[in-house]
């Protein structure tokens, strides 16, 4: 199962993940940070239903069991349960109801689970890719540019090895303290911490393909240094460095659920797999699906980018499968 | 040995640039807390300010409570070193076997069991598997404390003591060690899985001898020598890892005191934190050369 892929499995999942990125928040049953009324009960169980009230005044009440019913004097009343209590509300003064039935339940402040986590799965995934992809031209250009050697290959290596050996979640929050950056910030800054294993590849396969005889042939076909180290070399390093790339693209996705997690990275209240798992750490023995459902979300995205990235290794280099 | 120490001291004026990317390019309003803690001054001025500090062994003061930096992160250090040491335990102790059963056969029932099981342990975050530990074991179940190092009345006795130490450092040191193990055995599997091709094995086996003692003796020795190097390169991730740990089971070392820095945005603590663990791993690195050294002849003479 993990050696034979049909040929268009290369290209399913990152389309996949990339729709999921876009079209996920649509796809949101209700709004992800809307707290409707603060006051009433949250931390509802997954399948639990309740209704939103809308009164004219624009408050708005959140009642479990709602039922329509007459009072004493003949009125017609909404009657539901809020903090434990019974409410009753003039139907005269009611705009709207809205019924909303949690599949995955609410957190803390009665916000939809499922909303959040279709809502937080552009910030997870779109950070996480953006950056892979980020890591894999930075490193390549880093590699490029150590090979024509001199200061520019010394910076290079040095800048490779001193950043290779700082833990990098350290690095980043010191990072974070300071640039206190957005999404696209923390893009670069997961980028500007990560490219130096595939630079380290890219510049390892391109010293051992210099000697070779294609490099030798296009010499003395007259090539240009540059020429043979464009054109020659680096396409021969191409196919190790993406699936390099590929097979740490789940890297990425756990880093910005780390950071999330946290509080490192995407800030509330707009939601995030990382901080929605953050979010549940309070009510951790009462509110299992809390910390359940967005940690599920982090491991099949994961394994889902692995299984693919064992297929594109299988494909772009057939000597390795 | 000497092109070991000269590198990981090249390697070494890496870290302080994480001074230059210090408190710089400030925005903010307070003119005088800025004055105090020397941020008016020009960047390189400070960045050799901060370096010759570190040099006399001053790594600055604490902005959130003025203590003395680096005494506070050296208290942490010991606790963050006895997670990483017991998890790395974790980690090598069940990757090995199950990467040497999964080569065994290739493709086969087990192998494949032991592959999806890995993939997935992979892709589960830390911090979740950490929390869903918590709530299984320490809450429900009570087998294991909630959190801390020690139980706050420690038990009279040495050995109860110690117990008591062992009890509360066996869920994160099993949750940081499996974690890490996942990525560990999709390595170890590979590198076994190449080296059983090679001829040598071949040969033995038309010697007759046993698969248990083929993959035992010769082929796990063979792969020792790059899982040795690959220990000493991963010493920075598990440090990463640890800080993410710590943070979930509230164990006060090193990383939990960089996680309570960043949400102080206290940097000279930050930034000793980051230091005094990029030392760590640079000096975990240079032990696992030595012992690559050790185990690899062909090194020793150089």
């Amino acid at each position: 199962m993990f050696e034979r892929h049909p040929v268009s499995l290369t290209w399913v999942m990152p389309l996949a993940l990339t729709a999921l990125a876009l079209v996920g928040p649509r796809l949101a049953p209700y709004p992800s940070s809307e707290q409707p009324d603060p006051a009433a009960a949250a931390l509802l169980a997954p399948g639990a239903a309740r209704d939103i009230v809308r009164l004219r005044d624009g408050r708005s009440l959140v009642l479990e069991g709602l039922h329509r019913q007459a009072d004493d004097e003949g009125r017609r009343i909404l009657v539901g349960r809020r903090l434990g209590g019974w409410v009753e509300v003039p139907a005269s003064e009611v705009a709207s109801v809205e019924h909303r039935l949690h599949r995955l339940g609410t957190d803390r402040f009665g916000r939809d689970v499922l909303s959040r986590l279709l809502a937080g799965a552009r910030p997870s995934l779109a950070i996480g890719g953006a950056a892979a992809l980020l890591a894999l031209a930075a490193g390549v250009l880093a590699a490029l540019a150590g090979a024509t050697g001199g200061a520019a290959g010394s910076v290079v290596d040095w800048l490779t090895r001193g950043l290779l050996s700082i833990p990098r979640l350290f690095l980043l929050l010191g990072l974070v303290v300071v640039a206190r950056p957005g999404p696209l910030g923390l893009t670069l800054l997961l980028a500007v911490t990560s490219w130096m294993p595939t630079a380290r590849l890219v510049s390892g396969e391109i010293r051992s393909a210099r000697d070779g005889e294609v490099a030798l042939a296009a010499r003395a076909a007259g090539a240009t240094r540059a020429r043979i180290l464009v054109r020659h070399l680096l396409p021969a390093a191409l196919p190790a460095a993406l699936t390099d790339a590929a097979l740490r693209a789940g890297d990425f996705v756990l880093l910005e659920a780390a950071l999330s997690f946290l509080g490192a990275g995407i800030q509330p209240p707009a939601p995030s797999w990382g901080s929605m798992v953050a979010e549940s750490t309070d009510v951790l023995a009462s509110a299992w699906w809390l910390s359940l459902f967005p940690g599920l979300a982090i491991l099949a995205t994961v394994t889902a980018l692995s299984f693919w990235a064992d297929g594109l290794r299988d494909r772009l280099d057939p000597t390795r499968a | 040995m000497l092109t070991v120490v000269f590198l990981a001291l090249e390697a070494l004026p890496g870290q302080p640039t994480r001074a230059g990317l210090d408190p710089a390019h400030g925005r903010s309003a307070q003119r005088t807390q800025r004055r105090l803690l020397g941020l008016d001054r020009p960047l390189p001025e400070r960045y050799a300010l901060w370096l010759s500090g570190v040099a006399r062994g001053d790594w600055g003061r604490s902005w959130s409570d003025g203590r003395p930096v680096l005494p506070l992160v050296a208290s942490r250090l010991g606790p963050s070193l006895e997670l990483a040491t017991a998890a790395l335990l974790v980690q090598y102790l069940a990757a090995l076997p199950l990467a040497v059963a999964s080569v065994r056969r290739p493709g086969r029932a087990v192998d494949l069991t032991i592959r999806i099981g890995a993939t997935l342990l992979y892709a589960a975050p830390a911090f979740w598997l950490g929390l869903l530990a918590l709530r299984g074991f320490a809450l429900h179940l009570g087998w294991f404390p909630y959190a801390g190092l020690a139980s706050v009345v420690p038990p009279p006795r040495p050995a109860g003591r110690l117990l008591d130490l062992a009890r509360h450092l066996a869920l994160p040191a099993l949750v940081l060690g499996l974690s890490s193990a996942a990525g560990l055995l999709r390595i170890a599997r590979n590198q076994l899985l190449e080296i059983s091709r090679e001829p040598f094995v071949l040969a033995g086996r038309a010697r007759g001898l046993s698969e248990a003692r083929h993959h035992g003796r010769h082929v796990l020795r063979r792969a020792a020598v790059p899982l040795v190097q690959l220990l000493g390169a991963s010493l920075p991730w598990l440090f990463s890892a640890t800080l993410v740990t710590e943070v979930v089971f509230s164990r006060p070392g090193a990383g939990r005191l960089a996680y309570r820095a960043f949400l102080a945005r206290d940097q000279p603590v930050l930034l000793a934190c980051t230091a005094v663990t990029a030392v760590l791993a640079l000096l975990g690195r240079w032990l696992a050369d030595l012992l690559h050294a050790g185990l690899d002849p062909r090194v020793r003479g150089v």
